[in-house]
């Protein structure tokens, strides 16, 4: 995507036609609607919240001057309506995010390891993928926050800045503190954390 | 640098963060210490396997149900705006050209700020009979509004059905330091859709800094729940008994 092409559909979105909306929802529905998914840690609260956010941005885009980048914009309106919603269900308590649902199908992929990669730094089986999605669900909004922006959606530290409106240094320490505190998850003596580390260790052992 | 330390930079030092010093204190620490060696590993293959974590494929659905909401938005005032059907009160002709000739034949009334231009931009826009035959008879006046309109900073969003002229000098404010924001936000939403208030959120809806509720009855109501959640509600009267109230939060 040219970033003038980009500029180009903004501008129309502004004028409001809904072609060049549509557009930009093309190129950021996938990660707004991965943001929602990993943060409300449920499909359906991440199919809904990411509508919503589209619709804000819609409704809103015409505050949008520009200051920013679009994309810091877009995650900054999706990462509230996540922080928006957790709020909404911890003080209902209709929904518990610890709930194990056996229909549950949401799957998290794993990347598949390339040729060239250390494979004993990847997560081969399943299981592993639920551990690190029940550990994530475990950690509280603040630190879920930061694990999905910094590790999962891998964004510089300055950008997650704009997008939270706090300081690089409270980056850095809230980075810190969530990794430690995942770790910590991780770490915890068990199910189904015990397996995590143990194959860890063993894998480390014979290198 | 005690080990403690050197764990509490470690996630920093892992996305290259430190400065050149600071990454020196800790190489120099992780050279002689297991323990946080082991630390950093750890913390390392945690990152990198979150890292591995792909991306889900959005449900097939999601796209075209955006685009119908979307497409409901479009059909709908563009902002969350509630007001009393106040083009029920003007049905005439005569009254909307009263009006207009009013707006610019008084200079006190001559737009001066952003907001008043928006406004009067949205006066003109008002799809009906009734501004095309304004158009006719005002067009200079129109365009030197629309001018203006253009190069105003920041144009306050009005719905564009709203033709109401508000008293802008009538303000009460009402500053409020509120722990819970989301909270107080929810209170105030509920008050404005329940009284059908017309509400205009600063700079913005998602994110206000301050609320203008125009001509609202109940203040002492609006008060009370508001006392309710936070006691830290601070008054400032700019007029007396202004018939629109500013709710500015800290």
């Amino acid at each position: 995507m040219h970033q003038n092409e980009e500029e180009q559909w903004l501008e129309g979105a502004k004028r409001g036609e809904a072609n060049a909306f549509e557009q930009l929802v093309t190129v950021y529905e996938k990660t707004i609607y991965n943001i929602c998914l990993r943060m409300l840690a449920n499909e359906q609260e991440a199919y809904d919240a990411t509508q919503e956010v589209f619709v804000k941005i819609w409704k809103q885009l015409r505050h949008f001057k520009g200051e920013s980048k679009l994309s810091t914009w877009i995650y900054r309106i999706a990462t509230n309506e996540c922080l928006d919603r957790l709020r909404k269900i911890k003080k209902k308590q209709e929904i518990s995010i610890y709930q194990n649902n056996e229909d549950d199908n949401q799957e998290w992929i794993i990347d598949k390891p390339s040729e060239n990669q250390n494979t004993e730094k990847i997560i081969e089986n399943k299981a592993m993928q639920e551990i690190l999605k029940q550990a994530l669900e475990e950690l509280k909004e603040e630190h879920r926050t930061m694990i999905v922006l910094r590790d999962i959606r891998e964004y510089a530290y300055d950008e997650i800045a704009d997008i939270l409106n706090i300081s690089l240094g409270t980056v850095k320490s809230r980075i810190a503190r969530a990794r430690l505190a995942f770790k910590k998850i991780l770490q915890q003596n068990k199910e189904p954390y015990k397996s995590f580390f143990v194959k860890k260790s063993s894998k480390e052992g014979e290198q | 640098m005690k080990c403690h330390e050197c764990i509490n930079q470690l996630s920093a030092y892992l996305d290259n963060m430190l400065t050149q010093e600071e990454r020196q204190e800790v190489e120099q620490h992780l050279a002689g210490c297991s323990s946080c060696q082991e630390e950093l590993e750890i913390l390392e293959a945690i990152v990198h396997q979150v890292n591995g974590l792909k991306d889900m494929p959005v449900p097939t659905s999601l796209h075209e149900e955006i685009m119908r909401r979307i497409q409901e938005e479009q059909n709908m005032p563009q902002k969350m705006v509630w007001f009393r059907p106040w083009m029920t009160y003007v049905t005439s002709t005569a009254a909307i050209l009263l009006i207009v000739i009013f707006f610019f034949e008084n200079p006190l009334m001559m737009p001066k700020t952003a907001s008043d231009t928006a406004k009067a931009e949205m006066m003109l826009e008002a799809p009906s009979e009734e501004s095309t035959l304004f158009r006719d008879q005002g067009i200079m006046a129109s365009e030197a509004v629309k001018k203006e309109a253009e190069n105003a900073v920041e144009a306050v969003p009005f719905a564009k059905s709203e033709s109401r002229m508000v008293n802008e000098a009538l303000i009460e404010e009402w500053e409020i330091t509120a722990p819970d924001k989301f909270k107080l936000l929810e209170v105030l939403r509920a008050y404005v859709i329940n009284n059908e208030i017309k509400a205009e959120y600063l700079p913005d809806e998602l994110n206000p800094e301050s609320i203008m509720l125009y001509e609202f009855p109940n203040r002492d109501e609006l008060y009370t729940r508001l006392m309710e959640i936070t006691n830290a509600v601070k008054i400032e009267k700019k007029e007396a008994e202004g018939e629109n109230l500013k709710i500015i939060i800290k």
